[in-house]
């Protein structure tokens, strides 16, 4: 299964490379409005995953047969504050979190503090997660599950 | 369901591999400093981009952690699932997106061309 996970990832991280989602400057020209291809991939994106999660949904069950349930994500006020900071970093780096790992492997040096800042960004959030929980209403913290 | 362990860290490897496979066979690997439109009209040095790049990082991995998701979780996942959440991230960081290179390079650091 390993071995699976792998080739999924080296699948996605070849499109996301190709797709031009992991080059700075196609992100800075989709922003700036003189390059609208990455608006096309979204589109893609979403108009081919949406019947795929259907038929999952409808089928309960993976390719392998065990049972698969897809969990809403939680309504909160951070899905605004934390697109935004997250929107900045974007535009920044012109890398959303998994383009850092695909520039990294493309050997854009300079993408490894991307991914340093990231890490810490992160922990960040872990950290001062009692203290932003109520003001943003999150729900409890989980550590290593769910989230994309 | 699946355990958390075990799918993240092969995905994640992938997501470099498949970075590496495209500069292969496009060309050939190297080390890469350079980065087009950045070089043109901000110019920082290399220590100036590390910094750039870390703050940028920080405000990536603090924001989607915050928002619950990313372009992939919430972008793609989350409005082909037609979630609430997503939608409004999606818009938020499209828009923070949109503003701050509007002003990074239509005020800060002005471009002569097209990046």
């Amino acid at each position: 299964m390993t071995l699976l996970y792998l080739i999924l990832g080296t699948v996605f991280g070849f499109v996301l490379s190709r797709s031009g989602a992991a080059d700075y400057g196609f992100i800075q020209g989709m922003f700036l409005f003189t390059e609208f291809q990455l608006y096309g991939i979204l589109a893609v994106g979403v108009g081919l995953t949406a019947p795929g999660i259907w038929l999952i949904k409808r089928r309960g069950r993976t390719l392998f047969g065990r049972p698969v349930t897809i969990e809403l994500k939680a309504l909160h006020r951070g899905n605004v504050a934390g697109g935004l900071i997250f929107g900045v970093g974007w535009s920044l780096t012109g890398m959303c979190p998994g383009p850092i790992l695909v520039n990294i492997g493309e050997g854009k040096v300079y993408a490894l503090a991307a991914l340093a800042g990231a890490l810490v960004g992160a922990g960040l959030l872990g950290s001062f997660y009692p203290a932003v929980q109520r003001p943003f209403g999150l729900p409890p913290l989980k550590v290593g599950t769910g989230e994309g | 369901m699946l355990s958390g362990r075990g799918w993240r860290l092969p995905l994640l490897s992938g997501l470099v591999l498949g970075g590496a496979l495209s500069a292969v066979l496009g060309g050939g690997w190297e080390p890469i400093w350079a980065l087009g439109v950045f070089d043109r009209a901000i110019g920082f040095g290399p220590a100036g981009k590390v910094a750039w790049m870390f703050a940028g990082g920080l405000l990536v991995g603090f924001g989607t952690r915050l928002a619950g998701g990313c372009t992939s979780g919430h972008g793609i996942f989350g409005l082909a699932n037609l979630e609430l959440p997503s939608l409004l991230s999606t818009i938020s960081f499209m828009a923070a997106g949109i503003a701050t290179t509007q002003v990074v390079y239509r005020v800060l650091f002005p471009l002569v061309g097209a990046p």
